[in-house]
């Protein structure tokens, strides 16, 4: 479709719940949704990324424009200023530049421009902005130590990120910020670890390379509270960070069984799903609380192994199974709040689970949900779903989805009125 | 039941709450107060949601403690 700069043509739609009294839902309101509420596209150009920190979000446009919106408590909406903001708003310090993509951590955000240079902002206090100090910043500053360097992706975690950079020999991950999880998959030495100051903190305040994923030609990179992982070109998965059993830390990138390998990962605070090529959800976590993965059966479980090397039963940190709630299904999105998760099948529908307090499941209360329940959205062409701690986006086309059965052919009644909406 | 086991060290001050301060997963801090660590207080709660945590301490450490040094205020950079 053409791209239309003065936005009067409604393209795309928009929908957000959840948590929200930080502004995060960019409804204008400071407060929860429990069901989607639809929001005007604040760009007349096409969303290319969107990503949900722990109470902001920010997007990254066709145009090159970048926007934020949420928490600014510690200026991780790069305006300048620490003032909160519930409708999207540019950063005009990012201007100049054409953004490509974009990340969202906790409380600080990550933006690269189609030079493949980094830029971040908001809170600093364990070095994730990867400015060698601690200080959190209010507008966007460039990571200087990847300036001769090409950076093509980033993940931000609660406290920690992650940037992937291409190298004439292949893909390089650099780690910085807290490390005291093993969230950097680096072995820091006593001199790389600064004192905070007070109560003393694990802290990588500069890049350092993962040299265990050298060769390993990573393509993706996801964090996600304490957790971090990488998908390999192939589909391969490494994970580090905090274990999913909450007891023992990764500290090194651990590969999940090569019996499988996959086209997606999403992170939670407490839970890990990978999506297969054939459309099928494996997951991990921890379900102490009402949690995200409540309904995950025990069945299948895939080993773990380091570095294609086989390691014994008692040093697995944690095995992957099959989710039986969505097994069969054709799943072509996932998605990971702190608690809750979200996924897009073949056919449009959005399902969502997990914790629900906030209304961050988009059902229409608060309860929790230990399946996949059915969201009440349009189902449309190119559905894609964003999670942020407690609340969610779901940014699709406003065409009707048309529908392609296995054979190619088209169904009709999938067409429904106008295609020309 | 308590959402999690956080030590102290993760935890961070914030000079405005005059409290420590951990993530919540619906997007607010957890909090604990000098005075409720003073008194061997475990639980730090969110203000906005159900959760809680239970905070991993020495009491010992605390019985004189003063108000950490604040930490670093957002700066615009140049
Ligand atoms: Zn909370």
């Amino acid at each position: 479709m053409e791209e239309n700069s003065s936005g009067k043509i409604k393209r795309e739609e928009w929908w957000s719940w959840g948590a929200g009294t930080h502004g995060q839902l960019g409804t204008g309101a400071f407060h929860d949704e429990l069901t989607p509420q639809s929001l005007h596209p604040p760009s007349g150009s096409r969303l290319v990324h969107l990503a949900c920190g722990g109470s902001h979000a920010v997007a990254v446009f066709g145009n090159g424009e970048a926007m934020t919106w949420g928490n600014n408590s510690s200026g991780q909406l790069g305006h300048g200023d620490l003032q909160n903001r519930c409708e999207p708003r540019l950063v005009r310090e990012l201007q100049w530049l054409k953004i490509k993509t974009a990340a969202a951590g906790w409380s600080h955000s990550a933006f690269i421009s189609d030079d493949q240079k980094l830029f971040t902002f908001g809170s600093g206090g364990y070095g994730q902005l990867g400015h060698g100090d601690l200080d959190s910043c209010n507008i966007p500053r460039q990571v200087i130590c990847f300036t001769s360097m090409k950076v093509c992706h980033v993940a931000c975690g609660m406290r920690h990120t992650l940037a992937l950079v291409e190298s004439e020999e292949g893909t390089e991950v650099y780690a910085f910020g807290a490390s005291r999880k093993g969230q950097l998959g680096i072995e820091l030495s006593e001199r790389e670890r600064p004192d905070k100051g007070f109560l003393g903190n694990n802290c990588n305040v500069y890049p350092s390379l993962v040299g265990s994923l050298i060769g390993y030609n990573i393509v993706s990179i996801h964090a996600n509270g304490d957790h971090s992982a990488a998908l390999t070109d192939y589909g391969g998965l490494y994970v580090w960070g905090r274990g999913f059993d909450s007891t023992n830390n990764i500290t090194l990138p651990l590969r999940v069984s090569n019996q499988l390998n996959f086209s997606q990962v999403a992170l939670g605070w407490n839970h890990l799903m990978a999506l297969t090529y054939d459309g099928q959800v494996y997951a991990t976590g921890r379900s102490q609380k009402s949690g995200a993965l409540n309904g995950l059966a025990i069945s299948g479980g895939v080993c773990v192994e380091k570095s294609g090397q086989r390691l014994q039963k008692s040093q697995l940190s944690f095995l992957l199974h099959l989710y039986e709630p969505l097994k069969g299904c054709n799943v072509r999105w996932i998605a990971a709040g702190a608690e809750h998760s979200a996924v897009i099948l073949g056919d449009g529908s959005v399902l969502t689970w997990g914790w629900g307090e906030h209304g961050q499941l988009g059902l229409g209360t608060t309860t929790d949900q230990s399946h996949p329940m059915v969201l009440d959205v349009p189902r449309r062409k190119d559905p894609r779903i964003y999670c942020g701690s407690g609340f969610s986006f779901l940014c699709q086309s406003c065409e009707n989805l048309c529908e392609f059965s296995l054979e190619g052919k088209i169904r009709k009644d999938s067409f429904e009125t106008n295609l020309s909406s | 039941m308590s959402y999690d086991d956080v030590e102290i060290e993760d935890m961070e001050w914030n000079e405005e709450l005059k409290a420590y301060t951990y993530p919540c997963p619906c997007g607010d801090l957890f909090q604990i107060t000098l005075a409720d660590l003073k008194m061997g207080e475990e639980i730090a709660r969110c203000p906005s949601c159900s959760l809680y945590i239970t905070v991993i301490y020495n009491m010992e450490d605390f019985q004189d403690a003063a108000p950490p040094a604040p930490p670093s205020i957002p700066i615009a950079a140049s």
